[in-house]
């Protein structure tokens, strides 16, 4: 798991987003939430989107289904070509829980209390699928055995309160799962979750993505999280990418200082943690785009770096945006 | 869920029982002789006691108590001072007009607080949000009285579309009614507003929202379920408030309900009268308490006991 | 609620207000729907109570033997003819030919006697028996169609007390029937009989073919009962009732105003009064109560809280009970006042205390805050204690330190026996004033037993010369009771006892 084949290497674009900021009405004007995202997805890989909270991270995610009350986008966000920032309402809400799934960080409070498991899912298979509810129930049975809920039967019979958190995500999954998308958005899907489930449901997104080849983007504040089932990575500060690598090159090799900071933070074998408030500072959304967002807290940071904002220079695999990368070590 | 409802009705009855100790203690501490009460102002002193010991008044209050108790046993409340009439009848046939006053409101509470809480919610600081606001603001501080006062003056009296009070058809009770649940509706309208924004921000919406559920069925469906259950508590809170307007309401429209009972017979001290009317509303406010409880249990499945 | 009930009541408002379009309707032809503040809770004659809402209803199920017109005058009821002994002690009545009760059979001077030795009877504690008890002392035949009561002394007022409601003539076979105060128990000899009965909320009456007397002009009289003053001022200016009663002094002039509605006033032998408790030492003083006497401003009673539905009272005996006299009131002089207080040695600033119940007395609130004023401006501390009527009775019973107190009283007879009796002697309920004047109490007595009319009114002058002197009650005001009416109908009086009398109501026609 640790290093997974790169399956999408030659896989179609699936989802490319350019360009994208996000505004919020506020107390004083607008606030921008993020500051020209661009990421690219391939038909079956796993990209994880990484930061702190309040990186614009998860904003960035829900922006693509426009889940997010009384946000304004702008720039380009395109699901197999077809462009999703203008689409209608309705058309919208086709697209949702179709051809994109979502999953979210916290499964007590994402399903419905007041319904079965099962009624939450044929609801989902209803609003895309023509099927009568003896099918959708078939069809939902085989997604909950599918995410490894081994007593399906009882799963769906029963109530959100009534199963483990493990089940509830699981189950949860399975939901976003019920009419296979092209693309699963899970935001911070194990993250209320203990290590040994962690694992158990990142594997399954792994396994999910093989057997459906859907596409999974990854939202998550945890580089192991990253380095366990990502092909690769982009890095958000501050509402924008800074740096965007297959994981394996970013996890040895990253370029940019915050990177680092967060490898850093990543907690040892010993259990050792050094936490992402190592870096001195707290995150900042900067109203203007005249200065690398991160200098005020980067020890290397110069003049260059508070006069003007580093682009996103691609090249090759890797997208960087950093006046003073770090030397790669060979 | 009938076992536990048996073991709840068995739970009322010491509570029914105390209910009975309690206003058989205060009916007597009360001063003021019923049999002068109800022999009026000019009566003499010999015609009261007569009346007196007519009515069995000259026992002692224990001794009263007692029969009152072995009577209550065998489903007799005894005759009211009063009217010498059987309290149990006096009751049943004021007790439909009572329910159907406090039914008709509550039924006009629960649609109109229901529909506005909901309009409110769905679009918060709009236009039509803050006129609701404002009138559910008026709803809940204008009394009774003067409420029921300015619908006669003007479906009655200017109008001439409905009966100024009367029992007589339905269409007496619809003023009534309206007077009673106006009120009750704007409390149980801000409530939905503040339940439903409460709800609407849940993440279990979002999820909703996510698998693609058009608006109507996100509020209708997800949201309208969780919301209505601090509103039933509400519903229940408030089926026992309108109870107590009733009394009000009742006398303002001429309907001769349990509460217009109720207070005619503390007027007059008329023990067994006062003393029926009271376990009556005691078992309607238990009852609706239990069906409070109960409803809970279908709309919100963690308060569940023994679900599988 | 479950759903399904929740569904139909929605159903049923729905279908309501669709009914409500349709514009309401007035009584129907030839009936008379009548907007009472209270409805009768008993129909047993005997067990009824005079001056109550009892005897609105009862005085149109039941003939009393005599009846007593809209002036106070006595016609033939059920006995055509009456008698009474030149000395005074007893009674004879002459049972009319072919008057029946209500279920058909005929009233007998036997069933006359019946019912009264039932009435009279201590086992059946009778409410109304009180009434008779007193006086009468026997009942007998004499012939088959004479009835006559033999009283323990001579009673002047006697007569009287066979036109009250206790008095209704019900078939003595019903009696017992009817203490369970049934609608179909009731068998009574009036010009009208119940057809339907809604405890607390209607009583359908309808007109009896068989009566003896003029047919009656209604097909149905129905009571309603309207509790709340200004709905029952609106029922009636909606057409929904065609009287009211009760109709509050403040309401008068814009009812007077309302076309389509009449109002009238009808004197009463309702006197309401300022009771002094005798036996509290301020009080205890004479000069005191005259004084407080001279301090009430009685023009600002009568003619500004009660304008309209009072008169001036003259006497502690009202003007409208037979043996009245017009030994007039203090009049209103504080300085006067003052001088008494002075001279019976009250300190400036003592405190007196005035239990008013509120509610019960027409105006009854704003008296208390005028007497309070009118106290206070001649040098006294006042502070009044309200209470709720039910309370009042009860306080003044139990709490014998009660000062000043504010009440009414009326006549039920009409006569000035009935204003006296129950206030002389000491130790009897109503005598809260502890009043002890044995000379007064010795009048009162011989009065009641004095057959000549003359002589008879000449005691009671004495009588209220001397309760004017001793000022155990300061008389404030004779009440008037107000009722609406619609235009065109007529024949509805009050009667003294502050009875709505509606059996001669007639609509004129249109």
């Amino acid at each position: 798991m640790s290093c997974p084949a790169p399956i999408a290497a030659l896989a179609p674009d699936l989802l490319t987003i350019r360009n994208l900021r996000v505004h919020f009405p506020g107390q004083t004007g607008e606030v921008l939430a993020v500051d020209g995202v661009d990421l690219t997805l391939r038909a079956g890989e796993i990209v994880g989107l990484v930061g702190e909270s309040g990186s614009g991270k998860s904003v960035t995610a829900m922006s693509i289904l426009r889940l997010v009350p009384g946000a304004r986008s702008s720039g380009q966000i395109a699901l197999e070509g077809r462009d999703l920032i203008g689409l209608g309402a309705a058309e919208m809400r086709a697209l949702r829980g179709d051809r994109i799934g979502m999953v979210f960080q916290n499964p007590m409070t994402s399903l419905n209390p007041a319904y079965t498991i099962g009624n939450q899912l044929i609801e989902a298979v209803r609003l895309h699928r023509p099927l009568g509810r003896g099918a959708a129930r078939k069809l939902a049975l085989t997604r909950l055995a599918e995410v490894g809920l081994t007593d399906a039967a009882r799963v769906f019979t029963s109530y959100p309160h009534e199963l483990s958190g493990g089940m509830r995500q699981r189950a949860m999954i399975a939901m976003a799962m019920i009419c296979a998308p092209a693309l699963l958005i899970a935001d911070e899907p194990t993250t209320a979750l203990g290590v040994t489930t962690q694992a158990q449901i990142l594997h399954l997104l792994d396994r999910l993505r093989r057997e459906h080849g859907t596409a999974i983007l990854l939202i998550t504040h945890d580089l192991a999280v990253v380095a366990a089932i990502c092909d690769r990575v982009a890095v958000m500060y501050a509402g924008s990418v800074v740096e965007e690598a297959p994981s394996d090159d970013l996890i040895d090799r990253p370029r940019h200082p915050y990177t680092r900071a967060l490898i850093e933070a990543i907690p040892s074998e010993t259990g050792d943690r050094r936490r992402l408030y190592s870096i001195p500072g707290a995150a900042l959304m900067r109203p203007d785009a005249q200065a690398c967002a991160f200098a005020p807290r980067c020890a290397t940071a110069s003049e260059r770096c508070r006069a003007a904002r580093p682009p996103l220079i691609t090249s090759g695999a890797r997208g960087l945006r950093c006046w003073h990368p770090l030397e790669v070590s060979p | 869920m009938i076992g536990n409802v048996i073991g709840r009705l068995l739970q009322v009855l010491p509570t029914l029982f105390g209910v009975l100790v309690l206003v058989f203690a205060m009916t007597h501490v009360l001063p003021g002789d019923p049999a002068r009460l109800i022999a009026g102002p000019e009566a003499t002193d010999a015609e009261v006691a007569g009346l007196r010991a007519d009515l069995g008044l000259d026992q002692p209050v224990g001794a009263q108590f007692i029969t009152y108790l072995s009577n209550l046993s065998r489903g007799e409340m005894g005759r009211s001072l009063h009217s010498n009439r059987p309290v149990v009848d006096e009751l049943a046939a004021r007790l439909p007009r009572t329910l159907i006053l406090t039914g008709l409101a509550l039924a006009i509470m629960i649609s109109l607080g229901l529909a506005a809480g909901i309009i409110s919610a769905i679009k918060p600081d709009s236009l039509r949000d803050h006129l609701l606001t404002g009138l559910s603001l008026t709803g809940i501080s204008v009394p009774l009285f003067w409420l029921g006062l300015m619908l006669v003056l003007v479906f009655s009296y200017h109008l001439r579309w409905l009966p100024t009070g009367g029992t007589s058809s339905l269409r007496g009770y619809i003023l009534p009614a309206v007077t009673l649940g106006l009120g009750a509706a704007a409390m149980l309208a801000r409530l939905m507003r503040s339940s439903l924004l409460d709800i609407i921000h849940q993440d279990y919406i979002r999820t909703a929202r996510a698998k693609g559920a058009r608006e109507a069925v996100v509020i209708g469906r997800h949201a309208l379920r969780n919301a209505l259950i601090p509103a039933v508590t509400l519903i229940g809170l408030e089926a026992g408030i309108l109870l107590g307007g009733a009394v009000i309401v009742e006398t303002i429209f001429s309907i001769n309900g349990i509460g217009r009972y109720l207070v005619q017979s503390i007027q007059y001290r008329d023990y067994p009268a006062t003393q029926g009317a009271v376990l009556v509303i005691a078992v309607i406010f238990i009852t609706v308490n239990l069906l409070t409880d109960l409803s809970y249990g279908l709309l919100d499945p963690r308060q569940r006991r023994g679900a599988a | 609620m479950k759903h399904n009930d929740q569904r139909s009541l929605m159903k049923a408002l729905f279908a309501t207000s669709v009914i409500a379009l349709t514009p309401i309707s007035a009584m129907a032809e030839g009936d008379l729907t009548v907007g009472l503040s209270a409805i009768a809770t008993r129909l047993d004659a005997q067990q009824l109570v005079t001056g109550s809402a009892d005897a609105i209803a009862s005085s149109l199920i039941y003939d009393t033997l005599v009846i007593r017109d809209a002036k106070g005058a006595f016609r033939p009821g059920v006995a055509e003819t009456w008698e009474v002994a030149p000395d005074g002690k007893s009674l004879r009545f002459t049972i009319r030919d072919g008057a029946t009760f209500h279920d058909g059979t005929p009233i007998t001077a036997a069933a006359v006697k019946a019912l009264f030795d039932s009435t009279l009877d201590p086992a059946n504690n009778s409410l109304g028996s009180g009434a008779y008890k007193p006086y009468v002392d026997g009942v007998a035949l004499a012939g088959d169609r004479t009835v006559v009561f033999t009283l323990k002394y001579p009673y002047a007022a006697a007569l009287a007390l066979f036109a009250i409601p206790s008095g209704g003539i019900q078939s003595p076979g019903s009696l017992g029937a009817q203490k369970l105060n049934e609608a179909k128990a009731v068998v009574g000899s009036g010009p009208y009989r119940v057809a339907d009965w809604v405890p607390g909320d209607s009583l359908t009456l309808e007109a009896n073919p068989d009566y003896w007397g003029a047919k009656p002009a209604f097909d149905h009289i129905i009571l309603r009962e309207i509790p709340e003053n200004e709905s029952r001022l609106l029922a009636l200016e909606t057409g929904e009732v065609g009287v009211i009663n009760n109709v509050p002094a403040t309401s008068l002039p814009t009812l007077q105003d309302t076309p389509g509605v009449q109002v009238q006033t009808f004197p009463s032998t309702r006197i309401q009064y300022l009771g002094f408790n005798t036996k509290i030492p301020l009080l205890s003083d004479k000069r005191v109560r005259q004084a407080l006497n001279y301090a009430i401003d009685r023009d600002a009673v009568v003619n500004t809280i009660l304008a309209g539905v009072a008169n001036p009272a003259t006497s502690f005996v009202s003007s409208n009970a037979w043996g009245h006299a017009d030994v007039g009131t203090y009049p209103y002089d504080p300085d006067k006042a003052r001088a008494l207080l002075q001279e019976a040695g009250v300190a400036a600033g003592s405190k007196l205390e005035l239990a008013v119940p509120e509610a019960y007395l027409p105006g009854g609130r704003q008296i208390g805050e005028l007497l309070q004023a009118n106290f206070n401006a001649i040098g006294l501390d006042t502070t009044i204690n309200r209470y709720e009527w039910s309370t009042f009775q009860g306080v003044m019973e139990a709490h014998k330190g009660y000062e000043a107190y504010l009440l009414g009283w009326a006549s039920v007879t009409g006569d000035a026996d009935r204003s006296l009796t129950p206030f002389s002697a000491l130790g009897i309920t109503v005598n809260f004033a502890n009043y002890d004047n044995p000379q007064v109490f010795d009048w009162v007595k011989e009065a009641a037993g004095q057959t000549d009319p003359a002589l008879r009114k000449a005691i009671y002058r004495k009588v209220q010369e001397q309760l004017k002197e001793d000022a155990p009650w300061a008389p404030l005001a004779e009440i008037r009771y107000a009722i609406g009416t619609a235009a065109g109908l007529s024949g509805v009086f009050v009667d003294h006892n502050g009875v709505l009398v509606l059996r001669d109501a007639i609509q004129a026609a249109p």
